[in-house]
């Protein structure tokens, strides 16, 4: 082998030329660049037949794309106005109708065509249903069937007659102030306090005591609940020591 | 036409100039294009880069052919823009080293396989093969022997030519072309024998 014109490799070198496609593929690009005048070849490829499609609408005339959009527009505001301006009884028909009725290229390209029923559904207004209807039937689909029995037997009924509003009133209604009780509930309480304040623990306990004794629900019980408290507090820390 | 020429300023010509112009660069295409590529192909221009280097070349046609020299043919101003473009493509492909990391099937599908699709033929799969090969031992020149190489043999272009093509002195010319059909002789051999040793493994 010698590199003459004899050597098959050089050869090969020479026959490596491009193929139509690459020629096609070049020219296309020369032409958008406006290097080359004239009609773009054959596009290879699906991609580019999808970009041919594009490129046809492009192309189009304003005056044709916009005739063609005027007309997509009446196809649907035509009758939804109608529907909007008209009693509901008279228009709901031709909507559904119009609706019924689509182009032949929008009914090529609908993916999955709308059986009448659910159009129906879609289109006219139904009646609301009964929420208690759809609750009920749902309990009945996931209760257990022994509370489903229990729920059908008769409720008890109470065997002592429930308070009446009258009595609930009196219940929550506050106290007269009786000024004899309150002021004896107070002598009670200071004495308490007093021996709080100077660690006499028994003291302050008993007349807590008699506090509680003698006024279960008086105007004090807080007050007196807050001294308990404190005397235990400090007969704890006394047995602690 | 010298190199150096093409390196002046474009001037946009008028309306009919322009139509001119672009009919003629229509013709250069037409006429030309297999040429060109298979000229960035056999210079080392990546097979990723080739749509954008002939994109190129032709563009550079077109901003040039105002003030082309009709004294000088035509195939020597194509192939001295073609050979800019190319050393242009491969600094790009270089200096992207990573995106365009070599591979063994970097060309498509391999030979074997194309041969394959073509109905098993095997002449087709020994011209295949001994592309790539050419393609290897083209691919380890250095690039002064690689153009000498691929002017003189593949595009079969005379050493005067090449002198106008490149801008280098004819001597040198005529010892490029020699010691490129010598490096490439021998790196043939060397990658036949590497291949019949793998052959002989398998």
């Amino acid at each position: 082998m010698n590199g003459s014109d004899d050597d098959p490799f050089t050869r090969a070198l020479r026959g490596d030329l491009p193929g139509p496609d690459d020629e096609a593929r070049v020219r296309s690009r020369l032409v958008s660049a406006g290097v080359l005048a004239g009609a773009v070849a054959a596009p290879v490829g699906t991609a580019a037949a999808a970009g041919g499609v594009t490129a046809k609408v492009v192309a189009l005339p304003l005056a044709v794309k916009l005739g063609a959009s005027l007309v997509v527009v009446g196809l649907v505001t035509v009758p939804v106005v109608s529907h909007l301006t008209s009693p509901s009884g008279s228009s709901a028909p031709t909507l559904t109708a119009t609706l019924t009725a689509k182009p032949p290229a929008l009914a090529k390209a609908a993916p999955a065509p709308v059986t009448a029923p659910e159009r129906a559904a879609l289109v006219e207004p139904t009646p609301r249903a009964e929420p208690v209807v759809e609750v009920a039937a749902v309990a009945h689909e996931t209760t257990p069937p022994a509370l489903r029995e229990a729920a059908k037997a008769p409720l008890p009924q109470p065997t002592k007659p429930l308070p009446s509003v009258a009595s609930f009133e009196e219940v929550a209604a506050p106290k007269p102030l009786d000024e004899g009780s309150l002021r004896a509930e107070t002598a009670l309480m200071e004495r308490a306090l007093s021996a709080l304040k100077r660690d006499d623990v028994a003291t302050a306990r008993a007349a807590l005591l008699e506090h509680a004794r003698l006024f279960p629900n008086g105007h004090l019980v807080r007050e007196r609940e807050r001294a308990l408290e404190r005397t235990l507090g400090k007969e704890t820390e006394s047995h602690a020591h | 036409m010298a190199a150096g020429t093409l390196e002046q300023p474009f001037a946009p010509p008028d309306a009919g100039a322009a139509r001119r112009a672009s009919s003629r660069v229509e013709a250069v295409y037409a006429e030309y294009f297999r040429y060109v590529w298979r000229c960035l192909r056999a210079l080392g221009v990546h097979p990723h880069l080739l749509d954008d280097a002939a994109h190129d070349v032709f563009v550079v046609v077109q901003q040039k052919l105002g003030a082309f020299d009709d004294g000088v043919p035509v195939t020597t101003w194509l192939y001295a823009i073609t050979l800019r473009v190319a050393r242009r493509a491969r600094a790009n492909a270089r200096r992207d080293a990573w995106r365009y990391a070599r591979t063994d099937d970097e060309h498509g599908a391999s030979p074997a396989d194309e041969a394959q699709a073509r109905g098993n033929v095997e002449q087709e799969l020994e011209c295949e093969e001994q592309l790539e090969l050419a393609r290897r031992a083209l691919d380890r020149l250095d690039e002064d022997k690689r153009e000498a190489f691929v002017l003189s043999q593949v595009e079969q272009r005379s050493a005067p030519e090449i002198a106008d093509i490149t801008g280098v002195p004819l001597n040198t010319v005529y010892s490029r072309i020699r010691a490129a059909k010598l490096a490439f002789q021998s790196e043939v051999s060397r990658l036949n024998l590497v291949n019949r040793g793998k052959t002989h493994e398998r």
